[in-house]
Formats: C-alpha cells, structure tokens, sequence
C-alpha cells in the first residue's frame, strides 16, 4: 500500500490531542445533595453501573482515535498499487488534440473526451509530489502546463482541452515531452493518441509521421530513465470516407472554367468496402454528382471540370452513411477571381513569330492577358510585369526578379546556354519527358512535329520536357526560385504542325505555370492547410463555416496581424486578405481500427478501478463508526 | 452515608448576642396588644379548679357530688354545677436531624436549631411546658418538658448534643410522634421534608392531623437546593443514603428540575392547608428575625399566649 499525499499522515499526531484530553480528562465531578429524588424524574438519568460506564468510555476514546486514524489515512490517499514500479518523479502527459480524436463512440464520447476521463482517472492514483506536465499536440506541440504538482490546475486545464480541426503530428511533440521529462527523473511519458496501435509483428506504428517504431525501440531511443507508457484510443472496425486532397486551378484560356481535382479515401481499417457519393455545389446550387466505390484502404482521384463566376462558394460533400468522422467531408473554396496577366514580349519587330504573335492575342482577347510588346532596346522594362517573354534575345543580365519565357534564345544568359543553329533542324516528332507538367496539360505532345532553331544546355533544375533527337526542346523548371520556360524551336517555322493549334494551349499553360507561384494566380491560392499561421490585416476575420446542413457565418476578433488557422472553412479578414482552410490530410482521415498496444491499457486502468483505492472504504468505516457513536452517544445517551 | 456531625465549638450558634436577640424579639411580641395573655389558661375541658364555669343536666355516669341541690330545690330538676380546668400549655419542637439537614449545607442545620431554642425560650419565658424531639428514621429521645427561663441552659445543651446524620422516614416518624392529650399545645416541626421519594413528605403529612394540638410545619431549604448551580457531567451522592447519580446536566434539566422544586413545595404547602396546618418556607438565605416574627405573627397560639 503506498500512499499518493503522505504529507497528510503527519495530521496523525493530532491524535495525541485525544489521548491527552483522556489521560488528563476532567473527571465528573462529584456532588453532594441533600436528596436524589429530584434529579431521578429528569430525563436523562442513568443508572448505569460502573462498569459498563467504563467501558463505554473506553469504547468513545477507542472510537475517537478510529475516527482520527481514519480520517488521517484517507486524506494520505492509500492505494495498492498492482504491477506498477510507479517510482517516478514527473509524468508528461503527451495529449493528441488532432482532428481525428473527434472521432466519437457508441456512447458518444470523443476520443479525446475518454483520454481526459482515463487521465482524470488514473491522475488520481499518482503521488502527490510527481509533478506532473502537460503537452498537447496538432500540427505542432502546446505545453499547456510545465511541471507542477498541482493538481487541480492540471485537472482544469485538462478539460479545457478541444479537438482541433488540424492534421497531428506526434514527432514533434514527442520531442518536446522527452525534453520536459529529463528534467527531472525517473519519469514517465504518457501519450495518449488514436494513432497508436500494435501490429501482430509485435510494432507499434506511428502513423502520424508515417515512421514504423518498434515498441520498445522507441523506449529504447529515450533516456535510459524516462520510460514511454502509451495508451491507444482507436476504436475497433470505424468507418471513415473523406476527402484527403483538393485541388482548383482556371483552365487556361477559358473564362469562368475551373479543373479541380479532389481526392476521396476510405480508411484502411474499414470493416468492409463502401460506396459514397460525391455531390458539389456551386453558388450553393448542386452541380454534379459521382458515385465512388472505396475498398479499404484506397485512394480514388476524380477531376471535372466547374464553371461558376468569381467568389461563388464551391463545395465539395462526400457522403457515406455510416461514416462516422465528419470534420473530412466538406471542402469549402471560393472561386477565384481570374486576373489578366500583365507579359511583357520582347523581340525585334523583324523577328515577330506571327504564331506567337496568334498566341497571346488569342489570350489578350479573352481578357486574360495585358500583353506589352517592345524590343530589347525597351529593356530593362520600367513597368511591372508579371511574366516576359524573350523571343529570339537574352539580356546580358538575367533577370532575376521575374518568370521568363525563353523562346530561340541565341546566347547564353542566366540558367541557359544557348547557341542559335545557323540552319533548322525539323522533327517528326518529340519525346515526352514528363507527360504531367502542367505546361503539358492537355497538349497533344504525341502529334507534334517542330523545327528546331535553337540548341541550349540548361541548369539541372530545368527540367527537359520535350526532346528532340538527343537534345531537350521545350525545359522548364525554377532556377533559384524563379520560373523558367525555355523553347529551342520556332512555331512559325515549323510548318506540319499540329503545332498550330496546340501551340496557343502551350503558350497559355506555360504563362499560367510561370507565374502561379509568383501572382498566386493558380487554383490554391488562399488555400491552406488548417494550422497554418497567416499574416493579415484589420480588426476581424469572418468564417464561413459548413455547420448543420447550411454554410454559417461567425465574425471573430483578430488579436494580432498573425493568426493560426483552426477551423474548416472559408475566411476573410477585414484588411481584405481571404482563403479558405482544410483538414484533407490523409493520415487524419485513415482513421485507425487496430487493437490497443498490450498491457498498457490496463496500465492506466487498472490503477483507477483494480488498483484498489483504499480511500471510499475508509470513508465508508468513518460513516459507520460516526454512526455508531451516534447511536451510542445520543440513542443509548451514553456519557 | 455521611457520619452523624455536630455542632463544632467554634461554631457556638447560641452566643450571647443570639439571646439578646430573643429577649429583644420577646419584648417586640408582648407590645402587641392581643399578646398580653401569660401563664395558665382554660381548656375546653373542665376540671376541679373552684373557678365555676356553668351548669348542666345531670347524667347518671357524673358525680352526684356535684350537684346543686338548691337549683334541685328551686326548678325540681337536677343540674350539676361544671369548673374550669386549667392545664399547663405544651410547647413540642420537632427538629428534622437528618443528614440532608447539615450537607451539603450546614446552614439549614444552623437555622433549624436556631429556630428550635428560639422557639423553646419563648415557650420558657412564656412559663409553658417545653419539649424538644429530634427525628430522622425514627423519633429521638426528646428532652423532658422544662419549665421556667431557668432550664434554658438544658435546652441549649440539648440542642449542641443533637447528631445530625442518616436517613430520613417521614412515614414512620410523623405516625410513630403521639404526645399525649395531656400534653395539649402547639407542635413546631422543622425540617426539609425531604423523603425517600418526592411524594413521601404529603403522605406523611395526613398523620399531622392527629397530633394534640395546634400544628406549624416549618420547612427549610437552602437557595441552591431550590436553584442548584450545576452544569454538565456531574456525579451527584445523596448525603443521606451515599446513593450515586452520574449524569449531564444541562441548562435544560436545571430549568426541569427548578419546576419540579417549586411543585414539590407547592404541594406541600396545598396539603397542609387542606388539614389546617400552619405550613411556612424558610430559606436559609433570608434574615432570622423577620422569618421569626412572620412565624408568630401568623396567629400561633404560642404568640397569643405572651
């Protein structure tokens, strides 16, 4: 039996207080009267005989100190301790406050919810003077409270503690709880998170990074005294469908029209195979509609093509029945609002291809290009841009500051050496050295014959896309973060072209891809990731979140010009800024089934329940003694 | 049981200055005007005195000595001629000498055996027979009737010898006290009254009524048997019968045990009214002489005989 606040048993000396007060009790005192009559008709007479009186008060002094002795060992705390060394100075508690202990059981109850009860429980049956810490983690680790030895503290901040909207990340965390446990030790580590389990080959996984960890392998990389206690929450056979990847770009050249891809996937442990349904709305009116079957486990990539005006909300809802993980269902983005990009084309006015010349007036006329025309004289530009395309010329100095599209450069500059050939070289046809650039996107690459004008060597980071013969025409790729399209060919001399019509979707994509990253004009910009951080302006950031069948708005105050995204949802700030959050995170969504990890369970429940508190029972004796004496004292008057 | 105690030396209740005080209360009596009467007096009976008294038919069973042959002469009818009977009037003062009379205090045994010489040298002075009784589970030995101031000393010393002890048997000792007719007069009983049982005393009481003469029932009692001050847990013994009570007693059983008191004395007093006898409270705590003089002044024979 060990004692969880000994501090309280130095209470017991007061028990000397009673054995005083008996030892030097004031006897009764004695009376002469001239006649008892009188006082036989009181009441309260007794006519006891000496010794039962003695006796009687043997058994008040013998109850008194029971009572005290009782007390004292139930504010000591006693438990028996079953199987536990629980030697221990500090205990961390490693809380996983991810999306995915939202998760909820039969009865209801979170996953987090039963870590705080279980916690709650077996805190309980710990030495008062463990301190104890608490570490909570999503995207990143929160000490909510270092070391301490106050509980109640603990206890309150304890269930303070929400699941969050945001993807977990237990490495980190784990880093921060080792930190805090060598501190003082021996110490223990208590993590508590839906993403452990133990496979039958005896590891435990770690989903959350990802890294597989053998149980006492991961002990073992701790200090020899901290030892790491980890108690599962995952439920057994739950089913979640949600979607784990989204994606919204403008087609290139089409006004009002979006691709977007999104990516829908059935947790691994699922009892069984599902067929879910993928609806999207548009401007809050449905638009199409998808059924999906999942296997377990699997992954299924769906594009369609959207068309809607800007800032209409687009949603997307997968629907499952039994689905019990929610907060992966929705996704929420406005459509973006397309802006004209402003292309600076420099070449010589003798030299205009009249195909590239076709290709970005065809854009200029859809309204979704400001195209500046000049000749390298006009270099450098005193306006900004948003992309430039040198044809036929490279400036001396690279410009560094802006995406470039380099067609038939004839000299080497930046990330190019190029050398213009005196005399074309025409091919029937290109390889395809990565058919899923973006640049690519629907470009029939099978079909194209070129004619080759220029021969270029590119930095590693460029990327040969089209190769003709044994040398790249068409490379792309980011050169110390800025874009870079190179083409070594001439569309106007290349004649057999089904060129002719892919070239303007080339141009388009290859303008788009350059500055996506630096205008953030693609499809993901303001999408983000919940738990990011921000930076914003004004006083207000204005959600719209999916709640209860319809989109809900809730304004909240900003604190500081940085903020951390925590909900699921599309924002606005009143400084202007706007995008939109969500969870798609694959490891969030594979909501795991596997059985618990071996002998920890009963580790942090047998002490609440088997252990045995020692302390309603002598609370039960205080009671029964209590009334005992009060029978003896007040029905039996006994003095 | 506590052993019988007596008046110590030092405590001389019968000095000088307490004489003087009975001489000077004796004076205050004969001022009164309906007290001037002393001496012998008639009695209802009649007697062989030449002090003639009437007349009257004449019965075969009286002495035919008596009659007045010239009535017979006269109306032809015999009377007989009746004298007064003088007695010497009976002075009985009965003192309670129990133990609850001197513990736990001494002063109900002091004002009981004041009262008593002071009742018994008025008797003195008055020239009446005195005589002294002392009970407790029985009557005592009483001192012999004395007549004259000159047995004062007798009366004092029979009063120092009185042994104050043991139990208390009103029953016994109210139906066993019976002095004879010829001792006619006035009974003084002093005493607590306190029986072995609460009821004892108004049961004892009815035996009073066949006593010979006037009777005075004087009980005295201490404040604090009448207001004790005890509080919590107390063991109490009874002087008496060295009984124990151990209890806790609390200001709630005080106030029952003062209402108990007061019905106790109150039923006291009621029966003796209902058998005319003179009953009278004395605290110890209040002044002799104005107790002394309210006793007489409330018609006694032996105030009206000064």
């Amino acid at each position: 039996m060990q004692f969880l606040t000994p501090g309280f048993l130095w209470l017991g000396l007061a028990g000397l207080i009673p054995v005083l007060l008996y030892l030097f009790r004031r006897r009764s005192k004695r009376i002469n009267v001239s006649t008892l009559a009188f006082f036989k008709t009181l009441a309260r007479e007794h006519q006891e005989s000496a010794w039962l009186r003695r006796i009687k008060k043997w058994l008040s002094f013998a109850l008194t100190l029971l009572v005290l002795a009782a007390a004292v060992i139930a504010l000591g705390r006693p438990v028996f301790r079953v199987g536990e060394a629980g030697q221990f100075s500090t205990v961390v508690i490693l809380l996983d406050r991810s999306a995915s202990m939202e998760l909820r059981d039969t009865e209801g109850e979170t996953r987090l919810a039963a870590a705080q009860r279980i916690l709650t429980e077996r805190l309980r049956s710990v030495r008062e003077e463990v301190g104890i810490a608490l570490v909570v983690y999503d995207d990143r680790p929160e000490i909510v409270m270092p070391r301490s030895r106050n509980r109640r503290e603990l206890l309150s901040r304890l269930g303070e503690i929400e699941v969050r909207p945001i993807a977990g990340n237990a490495a980190g965390a784990m880093d921060a709880a080792v930190t805090l446990a060598g501190l003082e030790t021996p110490s223990e580590i208590w993590h508590f998170s839906d993403q452990l389990f133990r496979e039958s080959g005896g590891r435990t996984t770690d989903s959350t990074d990802g890294e597989e960890a053998d149980g006492s392998g991961s002990e073992s990389s701790l200090p020899g005294e901290i030892r790491l206690r980890e108690r599962s929450l995952a439920l057994e056979g739950a089913t979640n469908v949600g979607l784990t990847a989204f994606q919204l770009r403008p087609v290139p050249l089409a006004h009002g029209q979006y691709d977007a891809y999104v990516q829908v996937s059935l947790n691994a442990s699922a009892p069984s195979p599902v067929s879910a349904r993928l609806t999207v709305h548009v401007g809050g009116l449905p638009s199409q509609f998808r059924e999906i079957d999942l296997a377990p486990g699997e992954h299924v990539g769906l594009t369609f093509r959207i068309a809607g005006a800007r800032d209409q909300v687009l949603r997307l809802a997968i629907e499952y029945e039994g689905d019990e993980f929610a907060l992966d269902n929705q996704v929420m983005m406005p459509l973006p609002e397309p802006k004209s990009l402003v292309v600076a084309w420099i070449r010589s006015n003798e030299s205009e291809d009249p195909y590239t010349r076709l290709a970005l007036a065809a854009m200029q006329e859809k309204g979704s290009l400001d195209l500046l025309k000049g000749p390298p004289e006009a270099w450098p530009l005193d306006v900004p841009v948003d992309a430039v395309v040198l044809d036929g010329w490279l400036p001396e100095n690279w410009p560094d500051d802006v995406p470039v599209i380099a067609i038939n450069p004839p000299s080497a500059s930046g990330p190019i050496a190029a050398s213009a050939l005196r005399s074309s070289i025409p091919y029937d046809a290109v390889r395809v050295g990565n058919d899923s650039h973006p640049i690519l996107f629907r470009v029939s690459s099978g079909r194209v014959a070129i004619t080759r004008t220029t021969v270029f060597e590119t930095a590693d980071s460029l990327e040969p896309l089209w190769i003709a013969g044994s040398d790249p025409v068409l490379a792309a790729g980011e050169y110390r973060g800025q874009r870079v399209v190179v083409m070594g060919f001439s569309p106007g001399l290349s004649e057999r072209l089904p060129l002719t019509a892919a070239f303007p979707l080339l141009m388009g994509n290859a303008l788009l891809w350059c500055v996506e990253e630096a205008r953030g004009d693609s499809g993901s910009r303001g999408q983000y990731s919940t738990g990011e951080f921000v930076d914003v302006t004004g006083d207000s950031i204005r959600w719209r979140e999916w709640r209860e069948g319809e989109i809900r708005e809730r304004r909240v105050s900003l604190r500081s010009n940085t903020i951390e995204l925590d909900r699921i949802g599309v924002w606005e700030t009143g400084g202007g800024e706007k995008g939109t959050a969500h969870l798609l995170s694959a490891i969030e969504s594979d909501i795991p089934g596997g059985a618990g990890i071996p002998g920890e369970s009963e580790y942090f429940e047998s002490s609440a329940s088997v252990a045995g508190s020692l302390r309603i029972w002598l609370l039960a004796v205080l009671a029964i003694v209590l009334v005992i004496e009060s029978f003896l004292f007040h029905r039996l008057a006994v003095y | 049981m506590s052993e019988p105690s007596h008046i110590a030396p030092e405590e001389d209740l019968f000095d000088a200055e307490f004489l003087e005080r009975l001489r000077a209360l004796s004076l205050r009596l004969k001022k009164r005007k309906q007290l001037r009467r002393k001496g012998l007096q008639s009695t209802p009976a009649t007697g062989f005195t030449r002090e003639f008294k009437d007349f009257r038919h004449y019965t075969a069973r009286d002495d035919y000595r008596s009659i007045d042959w010239r009535l017979f002469a006269r109306l032809d009818r015999l009377f007989i001629r009746l004298y007064e009977e003088i007695q010497e009037f009976h002075v009985h003062v009965v003192v309670d000498t129990s133990a609850s009379m001197a513990e736990p205090f001494p002063e109900k045994r002091s004002v009981a055996l004041k009262l008593a010489v002071a009742l018994a040298y008025m008797g003195l002075i008055g020239q009446h027979r005195v005589s002294l009784y002392s009970f407790g589970e029985r009557v005592g030995d009483p001192l012999p009737p004395l007549k004259g101031q000159g047995h004062l000393q007798r009366v004092l010393d029979f009063a120092r010898e009185l042994r104050f002890g043991g139990t208390t048997n009103l029953e016994s000792c109210f139906a066993s006290f019976q002095p004879s007719r010829q001792r006619y007069g006035v009974i003084f009983l002093i005493s607590d009254l306190y029986g072995r049982h609460v009821e004892e005393a108004h049961e004892a009481i009815r035996h009073a009524v066949t006593w010979p003469g006037e009777v005075h029932f004087i009980q005295v009692f201490h404040p604090r048997e009448e207001k004790p001050e005890l509080d919590g847990e107390i063991e109490l013994i009874d002087v008496e019968t060295a009984e124990r009570r151990r209890l806790w007693f609390t200001p709630r059983d005080r106030r029952r045990y003062e209402a108990r008191y007061e019905a106790f004395l109150r039923e006291i007093e009621s029966t003796c009214q209902s058998r005319q006898i003179d009953y009278q409270r004395w605290r110890t705590d209040r002044a002799f002489d104005e107790m002394f003089l309210d006793l007489l002044s409330r018609g006694s024979a032996l105030a009206s005989n000064q």
